[in-house]
């Protein structure tokens, strides 16, 4: 499971004409980083909650800004050597056996709840760029 | 009046979703799978409500987030009830969904999925 991030796409198009190309892709991809790194803030708050050994903190990853299907996005997802990538989506949903497991929703609260963050810190970064 | 009453009224108003899952509605609690002979319809609040959109410092708005799961034995009715579900809950209230895992274990087929939206605060009668 991985929680993918956008970018604000008619805002750097704008921009982009503006400013060209490069210079643009610069800015945005740091906005991008910078606005992830709130939600990775929120996500591990999130899951200090539950938290037991740690290792589904640990292993939060952050992978980009990388190209995918035409916009520049960030990936958040688990990599590391206690495998919570298999089962990070069972605690996220709960199971038919564990339907309530403890933190369940925790990546969707983490993403609500983060939102503002996220807007506010592409915002700075956009300021400090442009 | 709250978020979980109105869903759940919602949902029986609806005739299909009556004739299927009255009185297997519930809220938090899950089924035991041995249990589920009929649908059964859980709705879990994932966050509490949260106020959003201010005018003169005030929050007009409150943005909900929930999980629907339809539990049922057989798949095309999980489906279809789940379906339906996501058919009233943008009707009437315009949340939007996100779809989740389908699951099977035990005989048992669930559907799970999230809704996302918000309510302007007149609509709560809770001022």
């Amino acid at each position: 499971m991985s929680v993918k991030i956008k970018g604000l796409n008619n805002l750097l198009s704008d921009l982009e004409n503006k400013l060209g190309k490069q210079a643009m892709q610069h800015i945005s991809d740091k906005a991008l980083v910078e606005a992830t790194d709130e939600f990775v803030k929120e996500l591990k708050r999130e899951f200090e909650t539950f938290k037991d050994t740690g290792a589904s903190i640990e292993e939060i990853t952050v992978k980009g800004p990388v190209w995918e299907n035409g916009s520049r996005i960030m990936k958040v997802h688990w990599r590391g050597p206690h495998d919570r990538y298999r089962i990070i989506h069972l605690n996220e949903w709960g199971t038919i056996n564990n339907p309530n497991p403890d933190g369940k929703g925790a990546i969707a609260r983490a993403l609500k709840n983060s939102e503002k963050a996220y807007r506010n810190a592409v915002k700075k970064a956009l300021k400090g760029g442009v | 009046m709250d978020i979980l009453d109105m869903v759940y009224k919602a949902l029986i108003a609806d005739a299909y979703i009556y004739d299927q899952a009255f009185g297997r509605i519930k809220f938090y609690e899950y089924p035991e799978t041995g249990d589920v002979d009929n649908p059964y319809i859980v709705i879990d609040p994932i966050d509490t409500p949260t106020p959003s959109q201010y005018a003169d410092d005030q929050w007009t708005k409150l943005d909900f987030l929930l999980q629907i799961d339809v539990w049922s034995r057989d798949r095309k009715l999980t489906e279809e009830i789940s379906d339906k579900i996501r058919d009233v809950i943008w009707k009437t209230f315009r949340f939007a969904q996100r779809a989740g895992p389908k699951e099977y274990d035990q005989g048992v087929f669930r559907d799970a999925r999230r809704y996302r939206g918000s309510l302007y605060r007149e609509d709560l009668n809770n001022l």
